[in-house]
């Protein structure tokens, strides 16, 4: 039951939570723009889901896996509105077999977003008992992560080229 | 009870190391408050170890022998954080005074350990002559834990303050054996799993006896010399911050995992790796393994440390070093296990065949991008419209084209390094200490074999004193034997009409481009470039710039640069992008 036991768990961090902190901001900023330089002279980048997406489907591509996840983190933490990049994120955790992140990300997801019927999800037997159908967690996940129709996609890794392709 | 038990067999006779006699004392040119913080410690240690409370909290008076021990771990630790700091900061081209400096916080790192080592000895002595007489049995088994630790501890720090002094190779496995035994007496005397409180940089931080052992085989593991002494520094700090969550399990987990024979006393390999061994000769192994689970959350928790403005881990030196070497640890622990811990059955990445090379062997060698963009030999784009579009030849260094009769001038920049080792992906070189000094882990560098015509551009990856003798290794690793020298310009220039300089850079060809070895380098600075192409720019300009310039035959390209594929000191390696190509008019 790995969802239901991070439901308690912290959601992620909103960086707006440290606005009035002049010192931590500073740390906050050099650190992305130490970790990530190509959003040094557009800082506003990274609030850019499809500008994010690309960079982070780039960086999957040259084998940095946890620097693209980082990096769709820090863009949902800069602005927690960014639906596409939360889904983008959520799918990538799920492809990388990360369980833990993916139940936080659920969770803090569906607080975030409490219009969605992401109860659907929750409920499915796949990621909660240990012969979990795949495929149709999948299947689930790239309708939510899409937004567009199930049978719409085919590939069952293609989810993520879907959502970066620019 | 114990502590009055102690204070009868204490003090013990250490060996000190003269004050008078100390490099530090007689080197005039060591800072004043660098002698004064030596005096005002030996003088604390030499009355501690006598028995004296001076220097100590009044609370400390009736504590046990570990407790004072403890404190005057922390109590070396505050006297001697602004040299350590210091010496930390360095740079490659270190002064004699911080030489000496490191030297002297080995030596009294190396008398701590001495002096908890022997406590604990005496400790375990005393208590194994009055075992009859001890009622309360609890205080003997906390202090001797504590001692157990501290001595563990202080090997862990003694090692890598040995590796920053240039005084110990990678992963000695003379070390090795002390922290094994020390840690295989601790658990057979049934102290491994207790749980003390320690210092660390005047940090308390509680964990047990095993957790202790473990960062100080992880420092072991990870220590071989891919880090320069700050990120050392920082990872050591890391560590020790995460030892409460340092857990070994005696059954292999599922999930990939360090794994430590404590019969053979081998260092931490990768899970994968020893189970072949294990699935073989199981009896004569006592494995313990570190799920890495463990040390990937904490890893985690570190930069989400960083998300909220906070410097990892809250504590220690580091804390005054830039984000940039933070990164680096980051970006090397992640690398570190996911090369060498893919998963349970993945298998050990097949290394390229390494061909050592006869003692004489030189090579012309250039540091940093600056002189390895304006001497070094490396082909470059001609950039201007009566160019024949990107060369394909040699640019000769000037001091090998003067006309015959003339003298070419000295060139300072160049070295010529002892080249030890050659693969196909790297090179190694055995330096003396002085020309060591000269580079640093993570330095550009450019490498010309008398046989190449053009040179090979790498990076040092790892930079250690050798187990024998008293050469430095310095391992690098090859990036291009293709690449362009090129200059970028501003997109934008000042109003005045003056023109910004233009920007160094070399072109690093992808991956499949440089493993056909041909030269093909104009039909990839055209059109979308994607793929593997990359180019080598100063940090500064990555950061301020996010496009430029870049003439090459008779058009101009603008470039967008995109991910950092690769950091180093001082430059990234970035992914780009070409948004425009117009003709030069």
């Amino acid at each position: 039951m790995v969802i239901r036991q991070a439901l308690d768990t912290a959601a992620i961090f909103s960086a707006s939570s440290i606005a009035n902190d002049a010192t931590r901001m500073r740390i906050r900023e050099r650190y992305i723009l130490a970790r990530f330089p190509q959003f040094a002279a557009q800082r506003a980048d990274l609030t850019v889901p499809e500008i994010v997406l690309r960079y982070a489907h780039e960086m999957a591509e040259d084998g940095l896996t946890q620097r693209a996840a980082e990096l769709m983190t820090l863009a949902i933490e800069e602005n927690r509105g960014l639906r596409k990049v939360w889904l983008a994120l959520i799918e990538f955790s799920f492809l990388q077999g990360d369980s833990h992140r993916l139940s936080e990300l659920c969770t803090a997801f569906k607080r975030e977003f409490p219009d969605a019927t992401l109860e659907e999800f929750l409920l499915l037997d796949g990621l909660t008992e240990p012969d979990a159908d795949i495929e149709a967690v999948r299947t689930k996940l790239r309708y939510w992560a899409s937004g567009a129709t199930v049978a719409s996609i085919a590939d069952a890794n293609g989810l993520r080229r879907d959502l970066f392709a620019h | 009870m114990l502590t009055a038990c102690a204070a009868t067999y204490l003090p013990i006779k250490m060996e000190l190391v003269p004050l008078s006699g100390h490099p530090s004392f007689s080197n005039s040119a060591a800072p004043s408050s660098m002698t004064k913080a030596h005096s005002a410690w030996a003088e604390f240690f030499q009355g501690f170890i006598g028995g004296s409370n001076k220097g100590l909290s009044a609370a400390l008076n009736n504590a046990s022998t570990a407790q004072r021990l403890g404190a005057a771990v922390a109590e070396f630790e505050r006297i001697s954080a602004d040299e350590r700091l210091s010496i930390l900061q360095g740079t490659a081209m270190a002064s004699d005074a911080k030489n000496t400096g490191a030297d002297w916080v080995v030596s009294q790192y190396a008398a701590l350990l001495r002096y908890a080592q022997q406590t604990r000895d005496s400790e375990r002595a005393h208590r194994a002559k009055n075992a009859h007489k001890i009622v309360d049995s609890d205080r003997p088994s906390v202090t001797e834990a504590m001692l157990f630790g501290y001595s563990l501890l202080l090997s862990g720090h003694l090692y890598k303050w040995r590796m920053v002094a240039g005084l110990q190779g990678g992963q000695s496995q003379e070390h090795l054996t002390d922290i094994v035994d020390q840690y295989r007496r601790a658990h057979a005397d049934g102290l491994a799993d207790v749980a003390i409180e320690i210092q660390v940089e005047g940090r308390p931080i509680i964990a047990s006896v095993e957790a202790i052992f473990v960062r100080a085989l992880l420092v072991h593991r990870l220590s071989s010399g891919n880090l320069n002494n700050r990120q050392l520094d920082i990872l050591d700090n890391w560590f020790c911050d995460w030892m409460r969550a340092l857990w070994l399990t005696r059954d292999a987990p599922i999930s990939a995992a360090f794994a430590f024979d404590l019969a053979s006393g081998q260092g931490l390999r990768p899970n994968a790796e020893d189970s072949d061994v294990a699935a073989t000769t199981p009896q004569n192994k006592q494995m313990v393994y570190l799920p890495m689970h463990a040390v990937q959350r904490r890893l985690d928790e570190a930069v989400a440390m960083f998300h909220r403005g906070k410097v990892a881990p809250g504590w220690g030196l580091g804390q005054a070093f830039r984000i940039e070497e933070h990164i680096g640890v980051m970006d090397y622990l992640a690398r570190e296990m996911t090369s060498s811990l893919g998963g349970v059955g993945s298998k050990p990445t097949e290394k390229p065949t390494r061909v050592l090379l006869p003692p004489d062997t030189a090579v012309a060698v250039y540091v940093g991008l600056n002189d390895v963009w304006s001497f070094a030999a490396v082909k470059r784009a001609t950039s201007s419209k009566r160019g024949n579009g990107v060369s394909t030849g040699t640019h000769a260094y000037p001091a090998f084209s003067q006309k015959a009769g003339n003298f070419a001038p000295i060139d300072l920049a160049r070295k010529t390094w002892p080249l030890h080792d050659m693969s196909t992906t790297g090179a190694g070189f055995a330096l003396d200490h002085g020309l060591a000094q000269s580079v640093e882990t993570g330095d550009l560098l450019s490498l010309t074999h008398t046989n190449a015509r053009e040179p090979i551009i790498g990076y040092v990856t790892r930079k250690a004193p050798q187990q024998s003798g008293n050469r430095v290794m310095v391992g690098m690793q090859i990036l291009a034997r293709n690449a362009v020298r090129i200059t970028l310009d501003h997109l934008v220039q000042p109003e005045s009409g003056a023109q910004r300089p233009g920007v160094s850079a070399l072109f690093i060809p992808g991956e499949e481009i440089a493993s056909t070895g041909q030269p093909g380098v104009r039909s990839n600075i055209s059109g979308q470039l994607r793929g593997d192409d990359s180019i080598i720019i100063s940090e500064t300009i990555s950061k301020a710039q996010s496009s430029l310039r870049l003439k090459a035959g008779e058009t101009a390209y603008t470039i967008r640069f995109g991910r950092v594929r690769l950091r180093g000191r001082g430059w990234n390696m970035v992914a780009f992008e070409v948004v425009a190509a117009e003709p030069i008019a």
